[in-house]
């Protein structure tokens, strides 16, 4: 079923007005961050990253009445756009990977000391570094794994894999991202 | 081998747990590498990026103005086509003829407009003529085949003569017959004139392809003003009504009779 139909129904036509802006502002609230992080797994430049997310909820606000709900959660459905725009600017910008080191991303941290935060910020700057050194299929577990949080099921769904074949990948990748990590930190 | 697969398993349970935000306790027991890439696992987590809080605000208020402009300019094509449609009387004739239309396709599809065949109003048919038959009307035979047979071939005086009238739906379709059993003559041989005419009947049958129906006619060998009668005899029916034009009844083989005298 449709997702406007879920929340509207039994709405006149201006309720629907209404409730689509509803439902749209508390599927970006929802989605952005994990969207955000996702495309921030892949693309180390903050602006580029923010550029792409952009571009992924104009998308997802054109589509959105679209949505069917029968046929796929709506984190897979967001999450596929991601991928398929992220797919997209690789294409366009000639490489798979996109790693400016002179832009680091914002660590979430909450109130940190200016000491804490430059440990942060190297500590992401390198662990991005180390992501971008990964496969692409390792990059694309990993970045849908600690974004969307999603199952290796769901995962293995999206990128058709198995769902043993993803866990497999996803456990040697985090394996390969420690060594490398450490190894850049010790070194 | 098998080692390496219970690990790669543990570390997709604990991974889930831990992303969903529960606390996984020490255990001792733990394999040393498991502990290493889930402690890893958390730092990865940990350090996702976060998006900045203006920008945000900035990308909300962007798409909330394009969601704003995509119901407005929908809101406008629906107008639009209202406004067209209230203003042209035009495209409310059209409008109102594709919905006759369609209303009744439905109707005829639903077998409301079942073909139906009647005995015409006017009295009892005195002659043979044959009728004027038009491009629209079937053909005799081509909607019901009919029989019909006596009793018996040669009749006493003052004996009852039973006539079985059989009609059968040879049509695709069902068939509604009319004013059932259909007006039948007794004819002279000699004159080829009716002496006696059975009216048509009041009941209405329903016949699906490939149906039959009958009835038998009781005749006492009288004539139109009671008299009895004797001499060869054959019979015939008057035609129906179908689709406001005459169907023609014509019995697949003659049937004929003698009364002694």
């Amino acid at each position: 079923m449709n997702i406007f139909l879920i929340i509207m129904m039994g709405s006149d036509a201006g309720m629907v007005a209404r409730g689509t802006v509803e439902a749209f502002i508390a599927f970006y609230e929802q989605y952005l961050p994990k969207i955000f992080k996702y495309i921030s797994y892949r693309i180390t430049d903050k602006f580029q990253a923010e550029d792409i997310t952009s571009i992924i909820f104009e998308k997802a606000l054109t589509k959105f009445n679209q949505y069917d709900a029968e046929k796929a959660a709506i984190s897979t459905w967001i999450f596929r756009i991601a991928r398929n725009t992220l797919i997209d600017h690789f294409r366009a910008s000639g490489r798979e990977r996109s790693v400016p080191l002179d832009n680091a991303l914002d660590a979430p941290v909450k109130d940190p000391s200016p000491e804490e935060a430059a440990i942060n910020n190297e500590e992401c700057r390198t662990l991005k570094d180390c992501i971008a050194r990964l496969s692409p299929p390792e990059q694309e577990i990993v970045s849908l794994k600690f974004s969307a949080e999603m199952t290796n099921r769901q995962i293995a769904g999206m990128l058709g894999l198995s769902e043993s074949n993803v866990g497999v990948i996803l456990y040697r990748a985090v394996r390969k991202l420690r060594k490398d990590f450490e190894g850049w930190s010790h070194g | 081998m098998g080692r390496e697969k219970e690990v790669e398993k543990k570390f997709t349970e604990y991974l889930d747990r831990i992303l969903a935000g529960e606390e996984i306790k020490a255990d001792p027991a733990m394999d040393e590498e498991l502990r290493a890439a889930l402690d890893f696992a958390r730092k990865v987590s940990s350090l996702g990026a976060v998006p900045s809080a203006q920008y945000q605000a900035r990308l909300k208020a962007r798409l909330l103005q394009k969601l704003e402009e995509q119901e407005a300019r929908q809101k406008e094509a629906r107008g639009s086509f209202w406004e067209i449609f209230r203003s042209h009387p035009v495209w409310q004739g059209a409008v109102a003829l594709l919905l006759v239309v369609i209303a009744v396709t439905i109707i005829w599809r639903a077998g409301f407009f079942q073909p139906s065949i009647t005995a015409p109003a006017h009295a009892p048919a005195a002659t043979t003529a044959a009728p004027t038959t038009t491009a629209a009307v079937p053909s005799a035979g081509t909607l019901v085949s009919i029989d019909a047979k006596t009793d018996k071939s040669v009749y006493q005086p003052g004996e009852a003569v039973k006539i079985e009238l059989s009609m059968k739906n040879v049509s695709q379709k069902p068939l509604t017959i009319e004013d059932f059993p259909p007006i039948m003559s007794l004819m002279q041989a000699d004159t080829k004139q009716p002496v006696y005419t059975f009216p048509a009947g009041k009941e209405t049958r329903v016949l699906a392809s490939n149906a039959v129906v009958t009835f038998t006619y009781t005749w006492n060998e009288t004539d139109f003003n009671g008299r009895p009668v004797n001499g060869s005899y054959y019979v015939e029916l008057e035609d129906l009504e179908y689709q406001g034009h005459p169907y023609q009844l014509i019995l697949n083989k003659p049937v004929k009779f003698e009364i002694l005298r």
